[in-house]
């Protein structure tokens, strides 16, 4: 589904990504790891399309996204750092402004579809400026679901959530697992086992470790925590 | 591109800001023409007066309405779900362009209470005031597309009004006599001529007149093409 080979982005003299190779499967969900300023968003930039890699292809569905952005662009939903949305705009309203644009067959039941799994009923008519963290988060992943994408691109999709809001949106993921490639950026790291099959560090653009959650666990045998910050240090 | 230019006239009409401007624009425009156009004196039936004000209101409101336009999305970082649409970004960028015009074409539209005016007190001849009003139409694109262009390279939306402003001042004074004279003093005449060819003013006169001159469409056109490029071009290199 997803193929990214060695990959590098440079930002002036700063090396976000260096060469950074992975592969992804629809039934994968990949926990992708590191510290602050890793390299995490600019490389989820890069497969997204936002960016452009200074070297490396990134390939979805066997596709190049340089070679066809516009297909590769359709296959994948994105909720970026820090969820920008259009503050004016109620979910509703933005929600049928995405399907529009991405050409949603269904529309009007896929938006139904998504309120009701993010749980956004309440509030679906409300200017999303005057939503709680929490609530906005959720339209963010509404709006990256609603074109029932191949691949999702969640950058901390729990960050700011209340417990129940993120067993929800945990649950809600391991259900789309079955039919999606899924990338998690995450800094909670008890979340890594509980919803990855896969995981991802990287520290200063390179890749320091890919397995599954326990292949990580067994490696040093003590805590996510301790064994993420070993590797990083 | 239809989707994203009625996502942009909602985010305009969403809000009453769009509202308080063109009431502004029309107030204005409407002042200007009334108190320091003697429309009334002037014992004309005709909106040249009104038209010849229009291009100075258009240097402060037209960049009052673009300045959000780019700024805005890279303010909220909504930019990165726009550029991670499917559409190619030639859309994206037209869609802007194009729905900021069409708010301004609305504004320019309302005016319509002066034309009644002007064919209630007299016979004034129509076909000319609607050549004068297509004519403004299109001047304003220029202006909706240079905005634009500035809103683009920042994320703060006062840079990107007064910058806008103080471009949209120089091409449209640059076929000014004052402005005229004060360059040939400091450059040689072909490059006079050459930047007083690139004046609103120079090509809107033939425009002001309801009769459209086609080197003044062709500049005027091509202004807006080639702004609109420049924003691509911003965009296809964005690091």
């Amino acid at each position: 589904m997803l193929k990214v080979e060695e990959i590098s982005k440079k930002f002036g003299d700063f090396q976000a990504i260096s060469n950074l190779s992975f592969e992804l499967n629809v039934g994968d969900v990949m926990g992708f790891l590191g510290p602050n300023g890793a390299g995490k968003t600019t490389s989820m930039r890069v497969i997204t399309g936002f960016l452009k890699a200074d070297s490396g292809r990134v390939f979805i569905d066997n596709i190049d996204i340089d070679t066809d952005p516009i297909y590769t662009k359709s296959q994948i939903g994105y909720l970026p750092e820090g969820v920008p949305l259009y503050l004016d705009f109620s979910p509703a309203l933005y929600l049928d402004y995405v399907c529009e644009v991405r050409k949603v067959q269904n529309a009007q039941n896929q938006i139904q579809k998504v309120i009701k799994d993010l749980q956004l009923e309440d509030v679906k008519d409300v200017p999303i400026e005057t939503l709680s963290k929490g609530f906005k988060r959720r339209v963010g992943i509404a709006q990256s679901l609603v074109h029932n994408p191949k691949l999702l691109i969640l950058d901390e999709p729990t960050d700011g959530l209340d417990p129940l809001q993120k067993f929800e949106v945990r649950k809600l993921i391991k259900k789309l697992s079955k039919t999606k490639a899924i990338i998690i950026s995450t800094h909670i790291l008890d979340e890594v086992p509980e919803v990855c099959n896969k995981c991802l560090i990287i520290d200063q653009g390179e890749k320091k470790f890919e397995g599954t959650p326990s292949k990580l666990k067994r490696k040093v045998g003590k805590s996510l925590d301790e064994k993420f910050r070993k590797i990083i240090s | 591109m239809l989707a994203l230019i009625k996502r942009e006239l909602k985010l305009f009409f969403i809000t009453p800001v769009a509202y308080i401007f063109t009431a502004i624009f029309i107030m204005t425009s409407m002042s200007l023409t009334f108190y320091f156009g003697n429309f009334f004196s002037s014992g004309v039936a005709d909106l040249t007066t009104f038209f010849s004000f229009l291009p100075w209101v258009f240097i402060f409101f037209i960049p009052a309405v673009t300045m959000k336009s780019w700024s805005e999305e890279k303010r909220l970082g909504t930019i990165e779900l726009l550029m991670t649409l499917p559409v190619a970004l030639w859309r994206v960028v037209l869609s802007k362009f194009f729905a900021t015009w069409i708010f301004v074409i609305l504004s320019i539209i309302l005016t319509f209470p002066i034309w009644i005016t002007v064919n209630y007190l007299g016979d004034p001849d129509n076909l000319i005031i609607f050549g004068q009003y297509l004519g403004v139409i299109i001047m304003a694109g220029s202006y909706v597309s240079l905005g634009i262009f500035f809103s683009s390279l920042t994320n703060n939306q006062i840079i990107s009004f007064i910058i806008s402003i103080v471009v949209s001042f120089v091409f449209t004074i640059s076929g000014f006599p004052l402005m005229i004279n004060f360059i040939s003093q400091v450059f040689p005449l072909e490059l006079v001529e050459l930047i007083s060819s690139f004046s609103f003013l120079t090509h809107f006169s033939s425009i002001q007149t309801g009769f459209f001159s086609f080197k003044g469409l062709m500049f005027f056109l091509s202004f807006m093409a080639l702004w609109n490029y420049l924003t691509l071009i911003k965009f296809m290199n964005r690091e």
